[in-house]
């Protein structure tokens, strides 16, 4: 010990900075994703669903959870991020993982370049420079139908076996095996840039950015590349559909995307990552059982489901729960 | 170049289009303006108008002048006790909070219609006098158009002289400006919005109704047309009727002659215009809110 | 050799209403100086002034003898002027400690860095563990600003100005709203302050002021009416007379 106090007396600086720790919730996150591989093969094409959802929210929870970004038309960056590997399968090339990466660059791109021009606004106007911006895109993809397809959806194009050696499968276990690893590289690098010194910053940029601006920090560039990278990381769960189903349609593009995106994130909880995965399990697995039963009211469950837990638990389901643990770990400190 | 008709057709088209807009908007815009909160379920109150006046018409047969009144205090009803109750909550939350309760309550709207109603796409008939085309020295004007713009109109004109002539419209006006000094003066901002919400969702209805020609009656009505309100609302500037009305009309024309002229672009046209304008000026055409 | 902070004949004006005429002011290297006047002397309009919020008609303002009247709030932060705020503007969704690695993070310009665990820089951990030891804040390090008295919270406001390590520390009014005991505290803190750092305080509790600064100015009608040594200035019988509300000829 460098000094003499009492180490317990004082807060640790890991726990006082709050940075996303590796835990038993990862661990048991890895044994669920293995268990559904080996137990429920007839499931892998909905847990690849799963996968990509949260790899999506994600991407959400950065711009949202951490830099504050308000935004309903995120599913902008899934959809440019589905097109962009559908074409580059259809045109370039068909190898899976140059495509993702080319797809989060694309993404990423319009990232900044979107971002330059809405992040200015703040709000409300936020809420609705993003959401026709999302919007203006959907009805570009719809209105250039000779390319994109329009309401049929992009098709036709083959992708490669993963590193040239896993084909993609009838049952869809490539493709599982292939989503889950994707989210485990998004998962680890959304990690590293939250615990950054960026992360921190876009957390104070949501908590008070006036002050932020003060301190010196240009709070535009910032948010921008906040964006951009959220972007690139959503684009590459759009990426990945679009290599996994085959198809990249309009709905990839679509308001009630960036709705269900939002309300997967809402769900779990934002501003901590875990939010996401809780998030995206229980929503996919609940409209995929709900539209089993019911095919036609599944909105039904949903919307019930969305009213239910805002009024009940505001902060998600791992909000209510890490609220619990937290004033446990401090109780364990001060006895 | 088209001919002068065509234009003057499409103008027509454009200018009810935007006025159907307005109906709905208008209480959107006005409840905006004094809680600030998004509220995404709007538009599925002119969806619930417009199927309640189907059911009126098609299931009991009645006309359709009938029919509107009784739609829309149905639906002001229904929108006053979920004002009483869920909103109660929907105000209580923080932003986001509130956008996805309202979007969890449209979403109840959409399967409820749906349950009820089926997934079809569904016109109400025009009634029989309403139908069919003026021709007056080459103009084909049909007279359902030129009704739905001097029905609008009318509302428009009643809506403005509320606003600014009763002491409701002053008071309104007050706790669009600043609720907290509203609620100083002594004014109860919250039955003031019971009142402006249930309103709201008459005028929703009306449009929801009266549109139906235009934005046809389906169980995702409330979400499909639910940007394009939402736009009208932003681009004239939260808690602002005229500059609601203005940019109401200015979209409907801009996307009726923009389909004409350039109809491959199809809707881009109107986002594309909608996001420009809004960089030049985030708080839309009037900032009084 | 250059003054920390130089202030030459600055002018500045709304409309017809001066509300600072001429003021000249110095601050050598680890001054206490303190501004005191009456309300309405244009003390909140020199802050203003001094930091950025406000472009001045006429004069100069010189930092480290390099002058800074045209540069940005947050350009003059990073030359190494800092300042607290009357009304509480800290991240208050945040830690204390977060605050503070904020101001540090801003101030190294190590913000737009994507990568390393900014917990496991040791070096950063260790400055902020000193620095908050120093205000006495080492105890609340993981409490969350808006749940600490408004006292502490006052602390923290000073903890993230020192935080950008600044050449000269503006203490807009920092005692303000503060029950008496918080103010002997924060009379211990400044006290203890490194005489690296100038400091300008402006400040109605005229206790603290007398027992901390050095050099006291007095603004009146925003102009200078003296500079001197606390005892200079209690002994003079103009600042009795704008104190005791006499008018001054």
């Amino acid at each position: 010990m460098r000094e003499l106090r009492d180490p317990s007396a004082l807060p640790e600086m890991r726990s006082a900075l709050r940075t996303h720790r590796l835990g038993w919730f990862e661990v048991v996150m890895l044994a669920v994703f293995a268990a559904v591989y080996y137990l429920l093969p007839g499931y892998l094409p909905l847990a690849t669903q799963v996968a990509i959802m949260i790899i999506f929210a994600i991407s959400l929870d950065l711009a949202l959870g951490y830099g504050g970004i308000e935004t309903l038309g995120h599913a902008v960056f899934y959809g440019i991020g589905g097109y962009a590997a559908g074409f580059y399968a259809l045109y370039v090339w068909q190898e899976p993982i140059s495509g993702l990466l080319v797809a989060a660059l694309v993404a990423g791109l319009f990232g900044v370049l979107s971002g330059i021009v809405v992040l200015r606004a703040k709000g409300l106007t936020l809420v609705m420079l993003t959401l026709a911006c999302a919007t203006m895109v959907h009805e570009f993809a719809n209105s250039m139908r000779a390319i994109t397809g329009g309401d049929d959806g992009l098709s036709g194009y083959r992708i490669d076996p993963v590193l040239g050696l896993f084909r993609f499968d009838l049952f869809g276990r490539t493709a599982y095996v292939y989503s889950v690893c994707v989210l485990i590289v998004v998962f680890l690098l959304a990690r590293i840039v939250a615990n950054s010194n960026f992360g921190l910053v876009a957390r104070g940029i949501r908590s008070n950015s006036q002050r932020m601006q003060l301190l010196g920090v240009p709070v535009l560039n910032r948010l921008v590349l906040l964006y951009a990278v959220s972007g690139a990381l959503a684009g590459i769960a759009g990426a990945l559909s679009a290599q996994v189903t085959k198809l990249v349609g309009l709905n990839t593009l679509a308001f009630t995307l960036s709705g269900n995106v939002l309300i997967v994130l809402i769900l779990g909880g934002i501003g901590r990552l875990y939010g996401a995965v809780i998030g995206s399990i229980v929503f996919v697995a609940l409209s995929d059982r709900a539209a089993a039963i019911d095919p036609f009211n599944w909105l039904f469950i949903l919307g019930g489901l969305i009213v239910l837990v805002v009024w009940l638990a505001p902060d998600g389901i791992v909000g209510r729960f890490s609220a619990l643990t937290w004033q446990f770990r401090k109780q364990e400190r001060k006895p | 170049m088209p001919s002068l008709s065509t234009l003057l057709s499409l103008f027509i088209d454009g200018a009810s289009y935007g006025m159907i807009l307005f109906l709905i908007a208008s209480g959107l815009t006005v409840t905006l303006g004094i809680m600030r909160i998004i509220n995404l379920a709007h538009c599925g109150f002119a969806m619930i108008g417009g199927y309640a006046a189907l059911a009126l018409t098609s299931w009991m047969g009645l006309p359709l002048l009938v029919a509107l009144p009784i739609a829309i205090l149905l639906t002001m009803a229904i929108g006053f006790l979920l004002e009483q109750t869920i909103y109660r909550v929907v105000y209580r939350t923080h932003e986001f909070g509130q956008i996805l309760m309202t979007l969890g309550l449209t979403y109840l709207m959409v399967a409820t219609i749906n349950l009820i109603f089926g997934s079809l796409m569904q016109n109400i008939p025009v009634p029989e006098p309403l139908s069919g085309v003026w021709l007056a020295g080459g103009l084909t004007v049909s007279k359902y158009r030129i009704f739905l713009v001097a029905v609008s109109a009318g509302v428009a004109l009643l809506l403005w002289t509320t606003f600014e002539w009763t002491t409701f419209g002053t008071r309104l006006r007050a706790a669009i400006d600043n609720p907290r000094m509203a609620r100083a003066c002594g004014i109860d901002v919250g039955r003031l919005l019971s009142i402006a919400f249930a309103a709201g969702c008459g005028l929703a209805a009306l449009g929801g109704v009266l549109g139906a020609q235009m934005l046809p009656l389906e169980p995702f009505y409330a979400l499909k047309y639910l940007v394009l309100v939402l736009m009208v609302v932003t681009v004239g500037g939260l808690g602002s009727l005229k500059g609601s009305l203005l940019a109401a009309l200015a979209l409907g024309l801009i996307d009726t002659f923009g389909r004409y002229f350039l109809p491959e672009l199809g809707a881009f046209v109107i986002y594309v215009t909608v996001f420009a304008f809004l960089l030049i000026r985030p708080r839309g055409l009037f900032q009084n809110a | 050799m250059s003054f920390a902070l130089e202030i030459r004949n600055l002018k500045k004006a709304f409309g017809g209403l001066e509300v600072t005429r001429d003021v000249s002011l110095t601050l050598a290297g680890g001054a206490r100086h303190a501004l005191i006047g009456p309300n309405g002397a244009g003390k909140s309009t020199l802050v203003n002034l001094i930091t950025g919020v406000l472009k001045p008609n006429a004069g100069e303002i010189l930092l480290g003898g390099r002058e800074i009247g045209n540069l940005s709030q947050a350009e003059r932060v990073k030359r190494g002027l800092a300042r607290t705020f009357q009304v509480n503007s800290l991240f208050s969704t945040m830690t204390v400690a977060e605050n503070v690695a904020l101001a540090m993070v801003a101030h190294d310009a190590t913000d737009a860095r994507l990568v390393g665990d900014i917990s496991k820089d040791a070096k950063l951990s260790a400055r902020i563990e000193e620095h908050l030891a120093r205000l006495n804040l080492a105890e609340a390090a993981d409490r969350l600003v808006s749940s600490l008295s408004y006292g502490q919270q006052r602390i923290v406001e000073v903890a993230l100005a020192l935080a950008l390590q600044p050449n000269v520390l503006l203490l807009d009014e920092p005692a303000a709203g503060l029950a008496a005991k918080d103010v002997e505290i924060l009379l211990g803190l400044l006290k203890g302050l490194p005489t690296t750092v100038s400091v300008l305080i402006i400040e109605h509790d005229m206790d603290l002021v007398f027992r901390f600064a050095e050099t006291i100015t007095v603004l009146v009608d925003g102009q200078v009416l003296l500079t001197g040594s606390p005892d200079a200035v209690r002994k003079d019988q103009r600042v009795r007379d704008v104190y005791l509300g006499r008018r001054h000829g």
